[in-house]
Parts: C-alpha cells; sequence; structure tokens
C-alpha cells in the first residue's frame, strides 16, 4: 500500500476517523492493528520478521532494567544489535557478500557454494532496524527509561506513517507521544493536510514525471553519450529529492494529522554550501542517528583531523552500505566521505585563496558559488546512486562531457514531447518558489489568518495541480528498496 | 468524539463537509468539461455517435480490434457499420455487442468477427483489459469482468474510468485540430500508405508478431469464454456470425509462426468450440496476400486497396454461401447478379493490382537507366491492355520524344479512359492533363502531358493560362510547351499569367503537348513544400479543372 494510492487514502481516513472516535486507552491498539495491515499489505509473512524485530529489543531493554551488573547490560545489548542487524545483514547483504566473495574466489579458479537467498527483500527493513537499535542503545546509555507496555512499543515500532521509508524516529520521541491523549485540533489537522498535499505534489507530480525521463536513459546508459546523460543526471538530482521529501512529507503530514510530530527530514538540500551542510539538510533523520550513534562514539572530531577523516569515512561507507547492497552505494558513500574530508582538510586553504580572489568580500557570490559547487558535487554522486551496474556509473561518469553533434539528436524519445518536460520544468520551479517562501517564514504567513476562501482556493489549486498534472501510474518510492 | 474538550467542533465538521462537497463539484466540473472539450473528439466516442446516428439501419456490424478496423470496408458493403477499435479484444466484442442488442437486434443479421493468431493471446487480455476505461465503462459490467478476468484492482481502474482527466492537464492546452481527426466512414478507417515501400519490413514483421504472440498463452481460457459468449448471444438474437481469418503478410505469418509452430492446431482448437453453433460460417483469407505488401501499411494491417478487396471478397463469398437458402429461384437470380457484379469488380481490382505490379517493375528499369529496354517493356504491356499510370508515363514519354506527337488511338483512348490517379481532364473530356498537381502545376521539374483529342467533324484549337507566381530569385522562368511541330514559349520575368493558344488539332486526331519549366520555385511561407514550376489552366474551363 503505497501512498501514492487510492488504498491508503481511503485507508488514512478511515483510520483517521476510527482514532479520533476512540478513547484514548485504546488508540494503540488501533495503530498497532492498522500498522501491521499497512505493512502486511506488501508481504503478510513478513509481520512475522517485523513483531520478531519488536520482541527482541523489547525483552532485551526491560531485561536490561532489571539489571545493575554492568557485563550482563552490555550482554543484553550485544544481543540486541545483534538480533538486528544480524536480521538486516541476512536478507539485505547476504546474497551481496557471496556474490562479491564468489567474484574474488574466481580470479582464484576457487569455486565454493555459498548462500544465497531467494526472497523479497522486506520492505522498511533498515528503517525499522534503525530505529529499534536507537531504542535499545539509548536504554543501554540510560537516556530512555524502557517501554513496559508491548503493545504500544510495538506499535511504536511499527508505527505506519513512518514504518516504511522513514523518518528514522527516535523511540525517546515518539514512545512518549503514545502516552499523549491527542485532541483532534482543526489547525493541526490542517497543517498535517497541507504537508501531505506538498507531499504529493513533490511525488507525483515531479518525481514520478522525472522519472520517465531518467529511467529512459539510465536504463540504456552504455547507449548514451554527452547531453542525454547530463541532463537525466540533473533531473535525477530532482526526481530522488522529491520521491524522497514527498514521501517524508506524507509520512510527517499524515502523523500530525493523528497529531504526532515526527522529526523534519529534509531542509532545502541543495542550497547546501558544503558537504556538511547538505548532510544537516539531506535525509536528518539518518544522518543525525549515524552522528549519534556512529560517528560520535567512534570519536567524532575531538581525536584529531586524521581519526575524523577515518571516522567520516566509515561513517559514510556504512551509509552507502545502508542505501542498498551494492558497489554502486558503496562508491556513493564514499563520494560523500571524501568530499567531506576535503571540506576538512581544505578549509584553510579554500578560506586563503577565497581572500586572494576576493570572494570573502562578495559574501553572496561566494555563497552562491559554494551552493552551486556543493549541488554538482552531490548531482556528480547520484550517478552512482542511481546507475544500475557499476559500468553503467563509470561510463555515465566518463561520457558526461562526450558530446556529439546535432547536439540534441540522440535524446531518448521520450525527451520530444516538450509540453511534458514542461510541466516538469515548471513544477521544479514551482517547488523552488515554496521552498525560498517557506525559509523566509512567508508562506505560513501569507495564509495564516486569511480568509477562508483564500485557503481554500490555495488548497483546491494545490490538490487540481496534482490531479490534472500527477502521473498516475503507482510507481513505488525509491527508499522503499532500501 | 472521544474529547470533548477538543476544537473538533460542529463548525469544523460543517466546513469540512462544505469543502468536500465544493471539491465534489469541481471534480464533477472539470470531469464534464474534459469529456466535452477533448474525449468527445477521440474516434471511439466519434464512432459510437455515427453508429447511434445509423443504429436502426444497419444490417452488417463488423466487430474486432485495428486489424478489422482498418480492413473491413463499410463503404463496399450496404448498411454495414464498423464498430471495431484498436486493441479491441473478445472480452470488450462481447460487451459491445451486448450493448448494441440490449435494444433488440432491429434489422442487424450479421456480424463480421475477426479470428486470427493473435485472438486469444492472454497479453492481448491483460495489456488491454482496461484501455480507455472512460470510454468502455458505457459498454462494459466491469464488476462481472474482474470476476472472469481476476482482475483484483477494480476500484482504482474505476477511478480512472470515472475521472479520465486525471493526470491528463495538459490536454486542456492543446485544442484538439478538427483537420487532424483520423477520419472515419461509419467506423471504417483508411490508411494508404503502402507497406511494401518500407525498406524496414522484416523487422516490422518481427517487432509485431513478437509483441502480440511472445511469452504468452496463447489459447487464453478467458477470451475463449468470452468468445463463446459472443457466440451465444449472436445465436440467441438469430443473427448470423461470418468469422474471419484476416489476411497478414507472410513475413508477419513466418515470425507468428515461431510462437505458435501449429497453426493448424490452433484453428482447430477454435474450430472445436463452433460445433454446437448452426449460424456461424468461416471465412480464411489468412494467405490471400501472401506477396502482396502493398495490401498492407504494416506487417498485418490492411490499408485501403487491400480492405476494398478483402471486403468485397468476404461479400462476394458470404453471398455466395447463401445463395441456397434464398426462397424462390427469382431471388436467387437476383443475389448471382448481385454476386457477378462483386465478382467482376474484384477481378479489376486483381488486374489493377497484376499490372500495377509490373508497372512497378517497369518503371523501376526506366528509373535505373534501362530506359530502351524498359520502353520495350512497357510497349508490350501496354498492347496486353496494362494502362497503369507508369506504363502510360512512359508511353506518352516516349510518343513526345520520337514523332510529331501525334498519338496513336490506342494510347490516346487509353489515357482518357484508365483511371490514373493525377489525372485532369476539362473540355468534357477532350483535354486530359497528366503529371501536374491537383492545382494544376508542374512539378520537381517533371514535365506534364497534354492530351488533347480533336472531335470527328472539325478541327480543335485551345486556349490556357499559363502563369507563374515565383518572385525574386526564382525567375526568369521559361515555360515551354512542344507538340504538333510547334513550341510554345514564354518567359516569366515577374509573377504573372499569359494566355497562350496551342497549335491547331485535326479533326479526328489525338495530340501530346509537352509543358515543361526550365526551373522550380518553392512558394513562400514555408507551408507548401513543394518545388513547382508553371501553372496551365484551360480558358475555357474557366480557370479551373472540371
Amino acid at each position: 500500500m503505497a501512498f501514492n494510492s487510492l488504498h491508503f487514502l481511503i485507508f488514512f481516513s478511515v483510520v483517521a476517523l476510527a482514532y479520533f472516535s476512540l478513547p484514548h486507552r485504546h488508540r494503540w491498539v488501533l495503530l498497532l492493528g492498522a500498522s501491521y495491515y499497512f505493512y502486511m499489505s506488501w508481504k503478510a509473512e513478513y509481520a512475522v520478521l517485523l513483531l520478531f524485530s519488536t520482541a527482541v529489543p523489547w525483552a532485551a531493554a526491560l531485561a536490561m532494567d532489571r539489571t545493575d551488573s554492568r557485563g550482563a547490560r552490555r550482554l543484553l545489548l550485544g544481543l540486541g544489535i545483534a538480533v538486528g542487524l544480524g536480521l538486516l545483514s541476512a536478507f539485505k547483504y547476504l546474497n551481496f557478500v557471496s556474490d562479491s566473495l564468489r567474484v574474488i574466489l574466481a580470479a582464484w579458479s576457487i569455486s565454493l557454494d555459498l548462500p544465497y537467498l531467494r526472497v523479497l527483500l522486506p520492505v522498511g527493513i533498515s528503517f525499522y532496524t534503525f530505529h529499534t537499535l536507537s531504542y535499545i542503545i539509548d536504554v543501554y546509555r540510560g537516556q530512555l527509561r524502557p517501554e513496559r507496555h508491548f503493545g504500544i512499543f510495538a506499535a511504536g515500532v511499527a508505527f505506519f506513517p513512518p514504518l516504511v521509508a522513514g523518518p528514522i524516529e527516535r523511540p525517546r520521541n515518539l514512545l512518549p507521544q503514545f502516552r499523549t491523549p491527542h485532541r483532534p485540533d482543526e489547525r493541526r489537522i490542517a497543517d498535517g493536510l497541507w504537508f501531505m498535499l506538498w507531499g504529493f505534489f513533490l511525488k507525483i507530480v515531479i518525481a514520478d514525471r522525472l522519472a520517465g525521463y531518467v529511467d529512459a536513459v539510465y536504463n540504456d546508459a552504455a547507449g548514451f553519450s554527452g547531453l542525454p546523460l547530463l541532463a537525466a543526471t540533473y533531473l535525477y538530482s530532482y526526481q530522488i529529492y522529491c520521491d524522497f521529501a514527498g514521501y517524508s512529507l506524507i509520512a510527517i503530514g499524515a502523523a500530525r494529522v493523528l497529531g504526532f510530530s515526527l522529526m523534519e527530514n529534509f531542509r532545502r538540500p541543495y542550497s547546501a554550501a558544503s558537504a556538511a551542510e547538505f548532510w544537516r539538510r539531506w535525509h536528518i533523520s539518518l544522518s543525525s542517528w549515524l552522528r549519534d550513534y556512529l560517528y560520535i562514539p567512534l570519536g567524532g572530531n575531538r581525536r584529531g583531523t586524521g581519526r575524523r577523516c577515518l571516522n567520516l569515512f566509515v561513517v559514510f561507507f556504512i551509509c552507502g552500505l545502508w542505501h542498498g547492497a551494492g558497489w554502486t552505494f558503496i562508491t556513493w558513500g564514499v563520494l560523500h566521505s571524501l568530499y567531506l574530508i576535503g571540506g576538512v582538510v581544505t578549509g584553510p586553504l579554500r578560506a586563503k585563496a577565497a581572500g586572494r580572489l576576493g570572494l570573502s568580500r562578495l559574501p553572496r557570490l561566494h555563497g552562491a558559488l559554494k551552493v552551486l559547487i556543493t549541488f554538482h558535487l552531490a548531482t556528480f554522486a547520484w550517478i552512482f546512486f542511481r546507475a544500475n551496474t557499476m559500468d553503467d556509473a563509470v561510463h555515465v561518469a566518463t561520457h558526461l562531457f562526450s558530446w556529439r553533434t546535432p547536439l540534441f539528436s540522440d535524446f531518448p524519445p521520450v525527451f520530444s514531447n516538450p509540453a511534458d518536460l514542461g510541466i516538469a520544468l515548471g513544477a521544479i520551479l514551482v517547488m523552488e518558489a515554496v521552498h525560498f517562501l517557506q525559509e523566509k517564514g512567508m508562506l505560513r504567513e501569507m495564509l495564516a489568518g486569511k480568509p477562508l476562501w483564500i485557503t481554500w482556493a490555495a488548497s483546491y489549486g494545490a490538490v487540481f495541480a496534482i490531479l490534472l498534472f500527477g502521473v498516475f501510474r503507482k510507481t513505488p518510492f525509491i527508499y522503499f528498496q532500501f | 468524539m472521544a474529547d470533548p474538550g477538543s476544537n473538533m467542533t460542529r463548525g469544523f465538521m460543517t466546513r469540512a463537509g462544505a469543502y468536500l462537497t465544493l471539491f465534489a463539484l469541481l471534480v464533477w466540473g472539470v470531469n464534464a468539461v474534459y469529456h466535452r472539450q477533448v474525449l468527445s473528439k477521440y474516434i471511439l466516442a466519434r464512432t459510437d455517435r455515427a453508429f447511434a446516428q445509423c443504429r436502426g439501419g444497419v444490417e452488417v456490424l463488423f466487430l474486432g480490434d485495428s486489424h478489422a478496423q482498418h480492413g473491413l470496408s463499410t463503404l463496399d458493403i450496404p448498411n454495414s457499420f464498423n464498430f471495431s477499435s484498436q486493441a479491441e479484444h473478445y472480452a470488450l466484442n462481447y460487451y459491445k455487442l451486448k450493448s448494441v442488442l440490449a435494444g433488440g437486434p432491429g434489422r442487424l443479421r450479421t456480424v463480421v468477427l475477426p479470428v486470427e493468431l493473435h485472438s486469444f493471446a492472454a497479453r492481448t487480455l491483460e495489456t488491454h483489459y482496461f484501455r480507455d476505461p472512460w470510454y468502455w465503462r458505457r459498454h462494459v459490467d466491469y464488476v462481472e469482468a474482474a470476476r472472469m478476468i481476476g482482475d483484483a484492482s477494480l476500484a482504482g481502474r474505476m477511478i480512472a474510468a470515472c475521472f479520465p482527466f486525471l493526470g491528463n492537464g495538459m490536454d486542456f492546452f492543446h485544442p484538439v485540430d478538427p483537420d487532424k481527426l483520423t477520419p472515419e466512414v461509419r467506423g471504417f478507417v483508411q490508411n494508404r500508405d503502402d507497406f511494401s515501400l518500407r525498406p524496414d519490413r522484416a523487422a516490422v514483421a518481427r517487432d509485431r508478431a513478437a509483441g502480440q504472440l511472445s511469452g504468452t498463452n496463447h489459447f487464453d481460457d478467458r477470451l475463449a469464454a468470452y468468445f463463446k459468449r459472443i457466440l451465444d448471444l449472436a445465436a440467441h438474437a438469430g443473427l448470423e456470425v461470418i468469422l474471419v481469418r484476416m489476411p497478414v503478410t507472410r513475413a508477419y505469418f513466418d515470425e507468428a509462426r515461431r510462437f505458435i509452430p501449429s497453426v493448424e492446431g490452433y484453428y482447430e482448437t477454435v474450430g472445436g468450440m463452433l460445433a454446437p453453433y448452426d449460424n456461424i460460417v468461416t471465412l480464411d483469407y489468412q494467405a490471400s496476400f501472401f506477396g502482396e505488401d502493398g495490401m498492407f501499411w504494416d506487417s498485418d494491417h490492411l490499408n485501403a486497396a487491400g480492405a476494398e478487396y478483402l471486403t468485397l471478397s468476404l461479400w462476394a463469398d458470404t453471398l455466395e454461401r447463401s445463395l441456397a437458402a434464398l426462397p424462390d429461384e427469382a431471388a436467387r437470380g437476383r443475389r448471382r447478379g448481385d454476386i457477378a457484379a462483386l465478382r467482376f469488380t474484384i477481378s479489376e481490382l486483381d488486374q489493377r493490382r497484376r499490372y500495377g505490379r509490373e508497372a512497378m517493375q517497369i518503371g523501376e528499369m526506366y528509373r535505373a537507366g534501362r530506359k530502351e529496354a524498359a520502353m520495350a517493356l512497357a510497349q508490350a504491356a501496354f498492347e496486353r491492355g496494362n494502362h497503369d499510370g507508369d506504363i502510360l508515363s512512359m508511353m506518352l514519354a516516349s510518343a513526345a520524344e520520337s514523332g510529331n506527337g501525334t498519338l496513336g488511338t490506342a494510347l490516346a483512348d487509353a489515357v482518357k479512359t484508365s483511371p490514373i490517379p493525377d489525372k485532369v481532364a476539362f473540355a468534357g473530356g477532350r483535354i486530359v492533363a497528366l503529371g501536374l498537381t491537383v492545382d494544376l502545376w508542374t512539378t520537381d521539374g517533371n514535365p506534364a502531358y497534354l492530351a488533347v483529342a480533336a472531335p470527328e467533324d472539325r478541327p480543335d484549337r485551345h486556349e490556357f493560362w499559363l502563369s507563374c507566381d515565383a518572385s525574386g530569385d526564382a525567375l526568369p522562368i521559361t515555360a515551354t510547351i512542344d507538340g504538333g511541330g510547334r513550341q510554345v514559349r514564354h518567359t516569366f520575368r515577374e509573377p504573372s499569367r499569359v494566355r497562350i493558344t496551342l497549335p491547331e488539332v485535326p479533326s479526328g486526331v489525338s495530340r501530346l503537348f509537352v509543358v515543361r519549366a526550365d526551373k522550380t520555385w518553392v512558394p513562400p511561407g514555408g507551408k507548401d513544400t513543394r518545388r513547382l514550376g508553371v501553372r496551365i489552366v484551360p480558358v475555357e474551363a474557366g480557370g479551373g479543372p472540371s
């Protein structure tokens, strides 16, 4: 049941109405049932996996709370982490490791019968695994009291809005909200619906429309060079953003309608002026998770530049691996680690160069240049993220500027519809304008306190923009695969 | 409400209700405008309207997919209607027939339905089950269809069917140009493309056959069930059903056979389903046009010429089969007359096909520089009665080059009487122009011919307007008219027209005049891209063709 389906709209309407019709003490039952129904609509059998992934950390955290022995607590922490990562590894990485080993061993003429799992990757496993890992680590650290009510804990893990593609909400933020009675607040419901509407716009109007162009080129990457590759790569930067940010906004909006606050996941990432800032704006729930549970425990930036660079490399290697079991994703992660390490190492040098070039006296131009460079670094890295194979990625990266003449001769046919491309580019402009107004706080001001007809007209405008210009072919969200 | 203290008040509920009501009204309005401005122009909607206008008089109904839509001509069978549409499979055929018969069969007595190699392929059903649902929901019982076909996503499909504007907002910004609508004649759609001229015929056949038949069940039970329902429905309504194996190119057939190795076995299975019925006739034209790719516009769709031939043959065969069932000899006599007329037309078409093929081959020789050999063959073909346009052009060129331009009686008669596409006749047929555009210009630097026949009792002399609209660098343009031992010549130095008189043609003689322009020009503005020369119009014709 994807968010961009009629099934979800009906499901969500029913759940929201039922939620506010029930007394608070029974609402967790509804959310738990609804969330499991939502999850089982993909593959019912995997509900067992979700239940197991919930029960182990819950029980380990309770046992941890009952013992004062540091060793026992460590053991329970290890058990919780091992089960979570074990399941994730088995489902997500076993085949990748087997394939990679097979290739390496074949080079030595060794043939081994390595294990291979012929099952679909459970939807959302990366997301709920990180959610439960943060729970057991927080309990171990004493930052969170264990949740004794299994039903509420299970509802928290399976809470349907962020279940399959985030944001990766922290249990210490989410679990207490299950105990807070949420009153049906008109303002909050309207806010939540606006979030959802904006998310649908990004997903259905922009991302799904761009997908046609990007897929046409990237699914036959070796057949193109120059301008088509460049165009598809730029378009993919927006596709992935609109797809993923769209999902997050729908999730945040749906949760907000029910009275829950989820963390912000995207904050205009392409306006970042450095790779470090990009990661403070892109997939914030993951980057902050990696910071809190990996980067800082590894020593963060407290142990000198060399160790800091190593930590960045490790964190982003894992970040790449988290996104997908493949060398393309790992390369993408490593590229970002290199950007960040480059940022750390060349910081003083760049400051000096900016001074020499007089850019420090022109802060706006300097800022714009940094944004432009950061956007292009991120866009270049997306090549590896999107390419179907490493060979394709290398081909795209090395043929971006192998332009043929005439320049527009070898675009795939899908590019020949200027009206369709015009809608996509126009929608991107609308998105950027809304982002600008949002950041300046003007959008909220523009609508707040305005007569009802103005807010209604605005919302009808947004709804009809989606209905008229959306792509209704149920394209799955990209991040479902992670 | 569980939380009485909340601000989810009655006012909020009222506002939400009002919002949703207004939303529903807006959706309804936009949808209605979309239907009116966009969908009503689609050929599906136009065909439905055309059928509604003549349904009371329809006696023969063609059903099927695009093969039937392009291949069964309503121009050749009286009171027929072609209700086929692109990708229309048996499930849809059934619901359409059911919808047609809802008010009783009226004068309808025959249903023509193709049975082809892809007719029972599961892919046909799966790919096109819900094509254009905005249209099909008028005919299809989707709840029943979903049960029979095993469709689990009916609700979503019905949304698309009811609200076709979803995702199609750009259609509002592209008004449909009425001149660009596909023309239909009582549902029949003519295509004049010639597949034999395409260099990629083998690839087209391969792709088409693979697209329909590769990796799919070739005899899907669901389609078979709907096929039986069509036959039951027709039998119940007392209709005769003509099952037609539509013609395909040999290339397509060979490709299709790779996926269905036993074509005979396939048709035997279909035949087995027909056993309980006595109202069914099966006609097999599948191989009728093997080696005749000029009858198709792609590997498996007939063009207008192919449709004409097939439909006439089908109708003649049908009438012949039903001869014995007629009540008396008088009726049978009339029917025999009808059949003879049809067979005569078919034989003429046959002859035209044969002559066309021969003329094309000779023309290719001529254009390849083997002029003498080509002329000898053209002369022989002409004497055998081949008066195809290409042959006549060669004969005229030869006559213009060789003698004083006097045409032999046979050639003059052939020019006058043969159905040549670009022929224009004036002065009651005494002047025949060949090689001119429809607006009477010479083109592409080629000569045009004027065949002028004088009456038996007096000599004839004709005046013409000779004009040229070229300007600028294209000028001067010199036009020459040779014939009758003289040359008329005029040089245009500015856009103008002059009145010229051709040499006298003696009584009882046919004379050939050759019109040439020494240069060509392209009309300004970009819309007309022809390379024109000069324009010649008989004065007595009032400045235009008769």
